[in-house]
């Protein structure tokens, strides 16, 4: 499945998530995984939105979703700004809650989410690829 | 996202149901400072509702529990939905911004 969001359109991530429950029911993706799923791309959309792009004007990202051998793929294709999440660095979840900074938590929470990250930049664009097990 | 509230003179509820996520984080901050500024000495973040729980919203809840802590007050997060609790959970908050049962 493939699914073109526009930075600039009201309720496109309603749209998207609307369209991830769909894929998720037609390929009988398990209910326990999708809050994980759900959760990454939110965060990486809000990512993108907020830090990628240097004017207000509409953009586009293609996600693309797609299952082989219970592993589901997500494709995520921006033209901001570079940026590899992998090569930021992990919050220190040691320090007490009182003291710790507020920042890179959504990153975190990408990386906590999903198996396996990949990031490659080719020309303009960003592609971070998401893969989550469907399996146990 | 919705968000309905019980109401005493020093405690505040606010439960919240829906997807917590951007806009509901603005919203729920919005809420919070109402609280604040009517002059909770306890709000509560009821989430036992609440379908989905991004970072954004953790930084609101974090960001007034600490300020409340600073004031002698408090702010605690209670009943959280399995998926606000995995999300405080990912973060490394849930022991510090949950109520004790």
């Amino acid at each position: 499945m493939e699914f073109t969001f526009h930075t600039q359109t009201p309720g496109e991530r309603q749209r998207l998530h609307h369209a991830l429950l769909d894929f998720a029911r037609a390929k009988k993706i398990p209910a326990k995984f999708l809050n994980a799923i759900d959760l990454a791309l939110e965060e990486h959309l809000t990512n993108i939105i907020s830090y990628g792009y240097a004017n207000d004007r509409d953009h586009l990202i293609n996600i693309r979703f797609s299952i082989a051998r219970r592993v589901l793929k997500i494709e995520v294709t921006d033209t901001g700004k570079r940026f590899d999440l992998l090569a930021h660095p992990e919050p220190d979840l040691t320090v007490p809650a009182e003291k710790r900074a507020i920042g890179g938590l959504g990153i975190h929470m990408i990386k906590r989410s999903m198996d396996r990250l990949a990031y490659a930049r080719r020309g303009r664009r960003n592609t971070l690829t998401m893969f989550k097990k469907l399996t146990d | 996202m919705q968000i309905r509230k019980n109401i005493t003179p020093e405690e505040h509820e606010l439960l919240v149901a829906g997807r917590v996520d951007g806009a509901g984080a603005n919203q729920l901050e919005l809420e919070i400072l109402d609280a604040i500024k009517a002059g909770a000495k306890a709000v509560y973040v009821n989430l036992s509702e609440a379908t989905f729980l991004c970072s954004a919203g953790i930084r609101v809840l974090l960001q007034y529990w600490r300020q409340m802590k600073n004031a002698q007050k408090r702010l605690l997060v209670t009943r959280p939905s399995a998926e606000a609790e995995a999300a405080l959970d990912l973060t490394g908050f849930k022991d510090s911004i949950l109520e004790k049962a």
